[in-house]
């Protein structure tokens, strides 16, 4: 199935404010044009805990220009029960929830490996940033120009081989 | 530097002030070393997977964000996704 819809967890959100192409942040980029949401923890963890810092105030100016949209508590409900074996953040535990409870055509962004796992135990379709933008190339919603550049923007963020592995996959998407 | 209050445990508080009277640089020492293990503990827990980041961030009391910094600054990695990290 497409995927049609994004949940993040703050750490894509932080990565992707924080590295820039030109005077662009990296998430401006990314994000354009994709149905993001973010549940009210990582809202929390990155735009009220971000203060004022610059990183945090783009993350939040993404969010009023609709880059990206908070979902109310009421949609996200309970905690999934089997979140309680793991020592997850709250918006980690949040944003598993919310792309358990969305469903099918929803993957949740995520560059903690708990969190990938845990997601793959539960069935939850989840994915590091890197896949998220090679996806929206193989789908040509991002050109891809500009996805090579923001890997190479993030990059040092990234274990050796994710990098070298991610410009590898968007050659392979060359027309 | 600034000024801040910390509540001080009552088995400490006697300990500290004696250290404090001969050395009075010595309470930014600990501070600075208490908070240093912290970050080391957390660190290897996030890396063996016994924690996420968000949770990382939540127990050493700082927004991921800060964490993101402090990790930076000390040369570490900034996931916990396998393999050594290339840094900035």
């Amino acid at each position: 199935m497409v995927p049609s819809r994004f949940v993040f967890d703050a750490s894509p959100l932080v990565a992707s404010c924080q590295f820039a192409v030109g005077n662009r942040a990296v998430a401006e980029i990314a994000l354009a044009g994709a149905d993001v949401q973010i549940p009210p923890a990582v809202y929390i963890e990155v735009i009220t805990w971000g203060g004022a810092r610059p990183d945090a105030l783009t993350a939040a100016r993404l969010i009023q220009t609709g880059y990206i949209r908070m979902v109310d508590a009421t949609v996200i409900g309970p905690p999934l029960e089997d979140l309680q074996h793991y020592r997850l953040g709250q918006g980690e535990s949040e944003a598993l929830t919310l792309t358990a409870r969305l469903g099918a055509g929803t993957v949740m962004v995520t560059d903690d490996f708990l969190a990938l796992i845990i997601a793959h135990r539960l069935g939850i379709s989840c994915q590091l940033f890197l896949d998220f933008v090679i996806g929206r190339v193989a789908r040509g919603e991002l050109p891809l120009v500009e996805a090579q550049q923001v890997v190479h923007a993030v990059s040092p963020r990234y274990p050796v081989g994710f990098v070298s592995h991610s410009l590898a996959m968007l050659r392979r998407l060359q027309p | 530097m600034s000024l801040v209050s910390i509540p001080m445990p009552e088995d400490l508080e006697q300990i500290l002030k004696a250290v404090l009277e001969r050395d009075p640089n010595k309470g930014t020492e600990w501070l600075r070393a208490g908070f240093e293990a912290r970050l080391a503990e957390l660190y290897q827990q996030w890396q063996a997977l016994q924690i996420s980041t968000t949770r990382f961030a939540e127990l050493l009391g700082v927004s991921p964000w800060e964490l993101a910094d402090l990790l930076q600054a000390r040369g570490l990695k900034a996931t916990n996704l396998p393999g050594q990290g290339i840094g900035r």
